[in-house]
């Protein structure tokens, strides 16, 4: 059958690129267990010959990495929460509330999904280093407290959810408030959890932003702190660096793979909302 | 809906709009207006004190070798990573979506990296790039050839940072162009098979202009995240040897927080957004063209 062979085909097709691209992640978990004279050794081995653990003690004492951990945790799901909070307000009053200058607010908030952060990036570190924030967990949430992206993915989540759910409730004279968050909220939980999923992840990888507005090493974020390993690499051994990596990158992997799914479907709704 | 009702629903939306308007204004709108007034001065970071300078920061960019050297690197890790990613990740697609074996599991070894940070994509590949052991030269070392020093000759980093990038990237892309192929007509398809048009010819007539919106949207996207890119840059190479992988972002960076020259930072993210707003705009309506246009 031809088009089961051609099929086939695909799938051994796709085994070079896949091994290919999962080879970083297995060859920094095979470079952490082993000894220091065989990370360095040419050729190199592909699996440790006496697999150690000392890389992972050595990596710990190296560096506060769970500090690095909690501080990114923080960040992100204060980030994560304010911003599931500010956006499913507003995207409420956009989908099902008749206003003036409701079309202005949408072009507003289509209009902030285009603005790149580098652009706020030099007057938000002045505000905080004027207010004394530098180094506080305040400044690495704070300019991330509102999302037009959240906005607009529950702006169009909630457009679909039929009318006469909501005039049942207004008829038990429930206010807005108890609508939105007791029936709006758990029949959009879809969306919202794909939106949550999408802010989580996205605050967890920042880089740029908590480089600039945390100097001591107890207020790094796991992205920031790793750089530590790479500036100390030549002096120390890769197997260490290769321990410290998979500590601090191993739960962001286990986190993505258990909710890609959420984060696909966020994602490919914001490209449809880009895209008009 | 009488006059009254009618007021005091457009302020209870308001309200509920107020906290994420504030905010927004506060930490997007504001700063964005305030880094245009300060591309026009000179910052004193110690005394916060702002020098009317009017154009001379702009003069001072588009005089500058350094900058010039900038936007010439961008330029080239936008041309090595654009193509990359969007013809990898089209073929890497293509192949996922026609595969009826272990399609989630080669699907999530493609989409891992898209999950993690540009920073700790660099961590992963920054030993693979090592001259004396790294596996990279290894395997070409088995081919016969003498891998160069990647990260510290001005001539290959720019090809190791986008190596990484695209590493990174793909999985974004294929995301986007898997959704697409998804959409592609079925009956097309078997029409055409039943026409005995071979793969290659049902791949160029049917398949892409059907996902081509999508192929435009991730384009675009993907010169916009080159345009930004700054994480694995800056573990990798921070910005050399020689400045060849000094992109935009990175000489903003280096003029803001190293040398605390925040106004002229200010005048170069002013430009970037230029930039990044104007590849939006034209995306936008292209965008526009393309879902008007007849298939």
């Amino acid at each position: 059958m031809p088009v089961f062979s051609s099929r086939l085909l695909a799938t051994c097709l796709l085994l070079v690129p896949a091994v290919l691209h999962g080879f970083p992640v297995f060859y920094m978990l095979s470079v952490s267990f082993k000894e220091a004279a065989e990370a360095y050794q040419f050729p190199p081995s592909l699996l440790p010959s006496h697999p150690v653990l000392s890389n992972y003690s050595d990596a710990l004492h190296a560096a506060p990495l769970w500090q690095f951990m909690l501080n990114s945790l923080i960040a992100s799901l204060g980030i994560t929460v304010v911003q599931m909070l500010t956006s499913i307000l507003a995207a409420y009053a956009l989908a099902r509330m008749e206003f003036k200058g409701r079309k202005l607010v949408l072009g507003f908030v289509v209009a902030m999904l285009m603005v790149p952060s580098e652009i706020t990036i030099v007057p938000n570190y002045l505000v905080m280093v004027g207010a004394g924030l530098i180094d506080t967990h305040f400044a690495l949430i704070a300019p991330f407290s509102a999302s037009a992206f959240g906005i607009f993915l529950l702006y169009q989540f909630f457009s679909g959810v039929p009318r006469e759910l909501e005039e049942a409730a207004t008829v038990d004279g429930a206010s807005r408030m108890r609508f939105l968050f007791q029936i709006l909220v758990p029949v959009s939980m879809p969306a919202i959890v794909a939106f949550g999923v999408f802010s989580f992840v996205s605050a967890w990888n920042q880089y740029l932003w908590p480089l600039v507005v945390t100097q001591s090493t107890s207020m790094r974020t796991v992205q920031v702190g790793v750089g530590m390993f790479r500036s100390e690499q030549e002096a120390t051994s890769w197997g260490m660096v290769m321990a410290a990596t998979s500590i601090l990158v191993l739960p962001s992997i286990a986190l993505f793979v258990a909710t890609q799914k959420q984060f696909v479907r966020g994602l490919v709704s914001s490209g449809a909302g880009v895209k008009g | 809906m009488s006059e009254n009702s009618a007021d005091s629903a457009t302020r209870s939306a308001w309200l509920f709009l107020a906290p994420a308007l504030f905010l927004m204004f506060i930490f997007t709108v504001a700063p964005a207006l305030f880094s245009l007034i300060l591309s026009f001065h000179d910052f004193k970071p110690f005394s916060f004190a702002m020098v009317p300078v009017g154009l001379d920061q702009y003069m001072e960019l588009a005089a500058s070798e350094d900058y010039r050297a900038s936007l010439m690197a961008t330029l080239q890790f936008a041309a090595l990573v654009v193509p990359g990613s969007v013809i990898g990740s089209l073929a890497v697609a293509v192949l996922l979506d026609q595969t009826p074996f272990f399609r989630s599991i080669f699907r999530t070894i493609f989409l891992i990296p898209v999950g993690i940070s540009p920073a700790m994509a660099a961590m992963l590949w920054v030993f693979l790039f090592n001259p004396t052991s790294g596996f990279l030269n290894y395997l070409l070392s088995m081919v016969g050839i003498v891998g160069p020093a990647w990260l510290s000759d001005p001539d290959w980093a720019p090809l190791a940072v986008s190596l990484t990038t695209v590493w990174k990237e793909v999985g974004f892309n294929i995301i986007f162009l898997m959704a697409a192929l998804a959409q592609v007509p079925v009956e097309l398809q078997e029409a055409a098979w039943m026409d005995g048009a071979n793969a290659l010819r049902r791949f160029w007539h049917i398949t892409l202009p059907s996902i081509s919106p999508a192929m435009f949207f991730v384009t675009v996207v993907s010169v916009i995240h080159a345009f930004e890119s700054f994480g694995q840059i800056h573990i990798l190479t921070r910005g050399g040897p020689a400045g060849s992988t000094g992109v935009l972002v990175y000489q903003l960076f280096r003029d803001g927080f190293e040398n605390s020259r925040l106004g002229m930072a200010a005048a170069e993210a002013v430009i970037l957004f230029i930039i990044i707003g104007a590849v939006t705009l034209v995306q936008f309506f292209v965008a526009r063209y393309l879902k008007g246009a007849p298939q």
